[in-house]
């Protein structure tokens, strides 16, 4: 079975607070978590559009064991979330950009109907997430939505907000539904955004959640786990050509096994890519272990 | 020949403060769970789930309750469930609380069942609770004795010692 993730924690300064929402997930049974930074692309002047990523929370071996019990590992991801709005904002996420393809998984959420066509349409991004706390700005549309489910971009429905108030619950029910009728509960992640560790919910909840927004229980229950990896599986495509060929930089570190660092293709020479895919027999899916040992 | 078909929902307590104790009963599950099912599915939804819904067990130390309902009324249940975050705490306030659904049975036993091996799985944790090594091999010990109990400690009739 495929591992629970929750993809949106918000990072904040307040760093017991974020140490206390990974802690409630680890004990809930999640064991991935991406740090979400939400940010507004170019708002000021001089300053870098996009932060760097948040650092990984530091875990004690306690909190870790349960986990550990069970032969699982816990993972720590980042997210850069960028609110669009006018064309601009768009093109400050190109993706080879040195802040932006530092981020793990890269969500966009357009405020208006043009910038959802676009990303639905041509923008490199693995999640779309739409701010269902209120009357959604723009009508949804078959089309759009239907071209980004062939694109492999999965939709977000974050259910913290339905948690804590009950005018939200009504908001976020109503649009989640809406959504649900275009894409027929396929393509939806079900994350938290939780701003306390007692608004998280355990994954079978937030699954049951889901049936509550329209799916069935097979498709909630993947909206938690398998769509989840799906995501991660998209970012990772996002950095290497055509989702076939990556270029990997081999360092020997200890003896047997070799470590791998991944080079984005932006820095890559075109040259060694075209070279690289000669030697590939054609249908070899991209490396994307980490740590390979030696025949 | 059985006239009703259940469903078991077995749910563990998760509270904001950490006590070793809270003053919580049935009484108080079962208006929490009525309350917020009827806040999200209305008239309706409270008069399909009030017959055959009650608090069947619950435990104040390990936290675990177990909240049966009609089978055809399942899902009402679940989905609600998430929605809980408080609980009164009997003095008139608020303990910031909430459900998480551990598993779903068809009957008392099942879920009773379950929820030995559950506990079972999780006494190991104890041991980082341990401060000196004295108490760690005491718990250690503790641990391995009752892990070994085969027998159904509920099955009547069949006494372990």
């Amino acid at each position: 079975m495929a591992r629970f993730c929750d993809f949106n924690v918000p990072y904040s300064e307040n760093t017991e607070n974020l140490h206390q929402i990974v802690e409630m997930a680890i004990k809930l049974g999640y064991e991935s978590v991406a740090l979400n930074c939400c940010v507004t692309p170019g708002t000021k002047k001089g300053q870098a559009a996009v932060p760097s990523p948040p650092k990984p929370v530091e875990l004690s071996q306690a909190t870790l064991a349960p986990l550990m019990a069970q032969r699982k590992t816990f993972q720590q991801l980042t997210r850069l979330t960028a609110i669009i709005e006018t064309n601009e904002q768009k093109y400050k996420l190109n993706p080879n950009n040195p802040p932006v393809n530092t981020y793990d998984i890269l969500a966009v959420q357009p405020l208006n109907m043009k910038m959802f066509e676009a990303a639905c349409h041509d923008l490199e991004v693995d999640i779309i997430s739409l701010d269902m706390t209120q009357k959604l700005p723009f009508l949804l549309k078959l089309t759009p939505i239907k071209r980004a489910i062939a694109r492999g971009i999965r939709f977000e429905i974050v259910y913290a907000p339905a948690i804590r108030d009950s005018t939200l619950r009504r908001y976020i029910i109503s649009n989640a539904t809406d959504l649900m009728t275009f894409c027929k509960g396929k393509n939806i992640i079900l994350s938290s955004q939780a701003e306390k560790a007692i608004e998280l919910r355990g994954p079978h909840d937030v699954a049951n959640l889901g049936v509550l927004f329209g799916m069935n229980q097979a498709q909630a229950k993947d909206a938690v786990s398998v769509n989840c990896r799906a995501v991660l599986l998209h970012a990772e495509t996002r950095g290497s050509a055509v989702g076939v060929i990556s270029i990997e930089r081999i360092m020997k570190q200890t003896p047997g096994v070799i470590s791998v660092e991944r080079i984005p293709p932006a820095s890559a020479d075109k040259r060694t890519l075209e070279k690289d895919s000669g030697e590939d027999p054609p249908g070899k899916k991209p490396k994307m272990t980490a740590q390979k040992k030696i025949k | 020949m059985v006239r009703f078909k259940h469903r078991y929902v077995l749910a563990e307590l998760i509270f904001g403060k950490d006590l070793l104790i809270y003053n919580i009963t049935q009484r108080v599950v079962y208006a929490a769970v009525r309350d917020i099912i009827e806040q999200l599915h209305g008239r309706y939804g409270i008069g399909l789930i009030t017959p055959g819904l009650s608090v069947k067990y619950i435990n104040e130390y390990t936290r675990m309750v177990m909240v049966r309902c009609r089978r055809e009324n399942l899902k009402l249940l679940t989905s609600a469930i998430p929605f809980i975050k408080h609980l009164p705490d009997g003095k008139g306030g608020q303990l910031p609380c909430f459900l998480r659904t551990l598993h779903v049975g068809g009957s008392i036993r099942a879920c009773q069942k379950w929820l030995v091996q559950h506990n079972r799985q999780v006494l190991p944790t104890l041991l980082l609770r341990c401060t000196s090594k004295e108490e760690k091999s005491r718990m250690r010990k503790s641990i391995f004795n009752s892990t070994l109990v085969k027998e159904e400690p509920w099955n009547e009739g069949k006494d372990d010692t």
